[in-house]
């Protein structure tokens, strides 16, 4: 009878998935990965979503994902994305929604992807405290340092170090920005890390360096970043190859010697060809 | 043909003009079919064409990798085809080398033809021939491109003058004895042989004209194929970074040209009935010159090889291990062994000099270039020294499709056509440089 009675809630619940199944076949399960950012101009929300197929998640283009602050809730709609081709989607926060994001000592953020014709909903969370990342640039005997302290201010306003916060200290370049300093460096007891800045880098022509100092996708604190210029690179002329007459340069900057071998060798060729021509024409007069 | 000493000259050059103006009366049926089929074959390349403008350089197997396919190893065979010229009409004719004068004109449409075919192959490979113009307006003087659109359009022209100046006589000749023939092509010889009556000052300034073309022709016909050659050495690819790719396709192309003059005799010889003037005894001389040049293009494809070999260096020591005993080794060893040492060897004999022989080794070595070209050009752009990161592996392989061989077959029957065309309107063989006592003494002009 055991047996009997077993059987048959197997085969029911296995009915009732294949029902379900039978209903929703084309629909496929989503992932969302939700990462906030901010720093000294914008707060971002960023988000990647993959969806299932060939029994492998894989970037997702064009998903609209309702981004929302607290709760899930119509009136806390901070905006809509829709992902691109890596499947990826990043929300901006207006003037009003940072300035309320700021005041807030711990928020949270939610991700969602409604159900539609092809895909299961979904939803992602993201808590986040507020931080303060604040720099000191300074040159102690010759040598240029880079400082950064790590802390969050109490409900008495005052600043609390944080330890073990992974910091990397960048400077801009194109493509990517270059790590200086080691990949990590952490906080300290003092909540302080700090790295001596090279003094053999190339700057702009008068030697600026646009320097970044971020927490990196910290589990309380996301991503927060804060740069500024300094005058500390070496002053670099880089001169516009393509600018100068050279063989690889536009045929604007052709090398003079260049088109006048050209040129003559051309106009001689062709002289010679016009010159056999009316030799031929002189033929044809002759035998008139 | 040798002047018998029993006939005075007059009857000599008789039978001289009966004998090679007769193609010229009577068209054989052979011909015919033959002159369909390259229709058909061209017809099939026009409709494969088609679907290329149509669909764009996709219906090609070219790709990112191997940008430069079938059809630029075709242009590269054709520039080295038409090389014939300037061997036959200046450099055998500037050293006085009598025995090759049957074959001037020969050569001369040949090279026209080819050089004709490789400038229609180079607009077949652009994706869109609609802006081929833009090379002229927009062209960089500094790139070897642009050099070999100026080098080749002066080189068709002076290929054409140089048929055509050498012709002047024969045009006259046909004038005024092919009485019989269609109202374009009695046209054709009256403004053609620009009022030619064989005058003295008429032959003192034919003879000027020739000796200048046939001098001028020949920078032209090394810068040619020296610059198409710089079209691979300018560009940083395994096989191409060399300074001894100039001399070596130079080298190559004048083997290309004898071995392709040598079938092209035979053909004609035997479809026109010219045996008494393309003789066994140039075929002899052509066997020889064509032992010289193999050893010289075999002498440059030692230089070319042994060095990178020798040294093994990342993705050019690839490059090597793929040609010599990878999967172009087949081929390669063809190249050289069939359409290289086997010429040498076999043309060294005196029993290898003889027409079929000579036909048979000719068409080796001929196919043997061709294959070469495509060595060339394919296996260096398969190993790019600044590879695609994950690149599909379909980008390393390259297998031309159906619309590149049917568009390569047609060039092919549209070169054979054209010489067939031309051998159809005028004497293969100059007429009045043939005859005896018929220009004028020194002294008179």
């Amino acid at each position: 009878m055991k047996t009997i009675l077993t059987l048959f809630i197997a085969i029911m619940l296995s009915g009732v998935t294949g029902l379900a199944n039978f209903q929703n076949p084309s629909k496929v399960p989503v992932r969302i990965y939700l990462e906030h950012f901010k720093n000294l101009n914008k707060h971002q929300l960023s988000v990647r979503v993959l969806t299932k197929k060939d029994k492998r998640y894989k970037p997702t283009a064009g998903v609209t994902v309702a981004l929302y602050a607290t709760e899930i809730a119509a009136t806390n709609l901070l905006g809509t994305v829709t992902t691109t081709t890596d499947g990826t989607g990043i929300y901006t926060f207006s003037k009003e929604q940072r300035e309320l994001a700021e005041s807030i000592k711990t928020a949270t953020y939610y991700a969602v992807v409604n159900e539609n014709d092809t895909l299961k909903a979904k939803e992602a969370k993201v808590t986040i405290k507020k931080v303060n990342l604040n720099v000191q640039y300074f040159i102690k005997d010759s040598v240029k340092y880079i400082q950064a302290y790590v802390s969050e201010t109490d409900s008495a306003g005052n600043k609390i170090p944080q330890k073990k916060v992974k910091i990397k200290f960048l400077v801009e370049r194109p493509l990517s920005p270059l790590p200086i300093g080691g990949d990590y460096n952490a906080t300290d007891k003092d909540g302080k890390a700090s790295v001596e800045f090279p003094d053999d880098l190339p700057g702009g022509a008068e030697g600026y360096v646009k320097l970044l100092v971020r927490i990196v996708e910290n589990d309380d604190y996301g991503t927060v970043e804060t740069s500024e210029v300094k005058k500390w690179g070496v002053p670099t002329h880089y001169s516009d190859m393509t600018a100068q007459r050279s063989l690889w340069a536009s045929s604007a900057n052709v090398p003079i010697p260049l088109l006048i071998a050209i040129l003559s060798l051309v106009v001689v060729v062709w002289g010679m060809i016009f010159y056999m021509i009316y030799k031929v024409l002189l033929i044809r007069k002759i035998g008139m | 043909m040798v002047k018998n000493e029993h006939i005075t000259d007059e009857q000599f050059n008789q039978k001289v003009e009966k004998d090679l103006l007769s193609h010229l009366v009577s068209q054989k049926r052979k011909g015919n079919i033959f002159v369909i089929i390259l229709v058909v074959i061209l017809l099939i390349g026009v409709f494969a064409y088609y679907r290329q403008i149509r669909y764009g350089l996709i219906v090609t197997s070219m790709r990112d990798y191997t940008s430069w396919g079938v059809y630029i190893s075709n242009f590269v065979f054709f520039v080295a085809i038409s090389l014939v010229g300037s061997l036959i009409s200046s450099m055998l004719k500037l050293s006085k080398a009598t025995w090759s004068i049957p074959l001037t004109r020969i050569s001369e449409i040949i090279a026209i033809a080819a050089i004709f075919c490789a400038s229609i192959i180079i607009i077949v490979d652009m994706g869109r021939p609609d802006r081929f113009l833009n090379v002229l307006i927009h062209g960089r003087i500094q790139s070897p491109i642009l050099w070999d659109v100026m080098i080749i359009s002066t080189y068709l022209v002076i290929s054409m003058l140089l048929l055509y100046i050498s012709l002047i006589p024969d045009l006259a000749l046909c004038r005024d004895k092919l009485t019989h023939v269609s109202g374009f092509r009695k046209w054709f010889y009256r403004v053609f042989s620009v009022n030619w009556k064989g005058s003295p000052e008429q032959y003192k300034i034919l003879h000027s004209i020739i000796t200048i073309l046939s001098i001028v022709v020949l920078p032209i016909a090394f810068s040619i194929h020296t610059v198409t050659s710089w079209l691979f050495s300018t560009t940083w690819r395994p096989g191409w970074d060399s300074t001894n790719l100039g001399p070596y396709f130079v080298s190559g192309a004048l083997m290309a040209g004898a071995a392709v003059i040598v079938v092209a005799m035979y053909f004609i010889r035997n479809a026109y009935n010219l045996k008494e003037y393309l003789t066994d005894k140039i075929f002899d001389k052509m066997g020889k010159l064509l032992v010289l040049l193999s050893l010289v293009y075999l002498y440059f494809n030692i230089n070319e090889y042994l060095g990178p070999a020798f040294k093994m260096v990342g993705v050019e020591g690839e490059h090597i291990i793929e040609l010599f005993v990878g999967k172009y080794a087949g081929m390669y060893w063809a190249v050289q062994i069939l359409g290289l040492i086997m010429p040498i060897i076999v043309l060294s004999f005196a029993w290898g000099r003889k027409p079929f022989i000579m036909l048979i080794i000719s068409m080796l070595a001929l196919l043997g270039a061709w294959v070469k070209r495509f060595l060339i050009v394919i296996p260096s752009l398969q190993h790019p020294y600044l590879p695609i990161q994950n690149v599909d592996e379909s980008y390393r392989h390259y297998v031309p499709s159906w619309e590149e061989w049917a568009i390569t077959f047609a060039s092919f029957a549209g070169c054979l056509l054209i010489i067939t065309f031309l051998l159809r309107i005028l004497p293969v063989i100059p007429i009045w440089e043939m005859k005896k006592g018929v220009e004028p003494k020194p002294q008179e002009v």
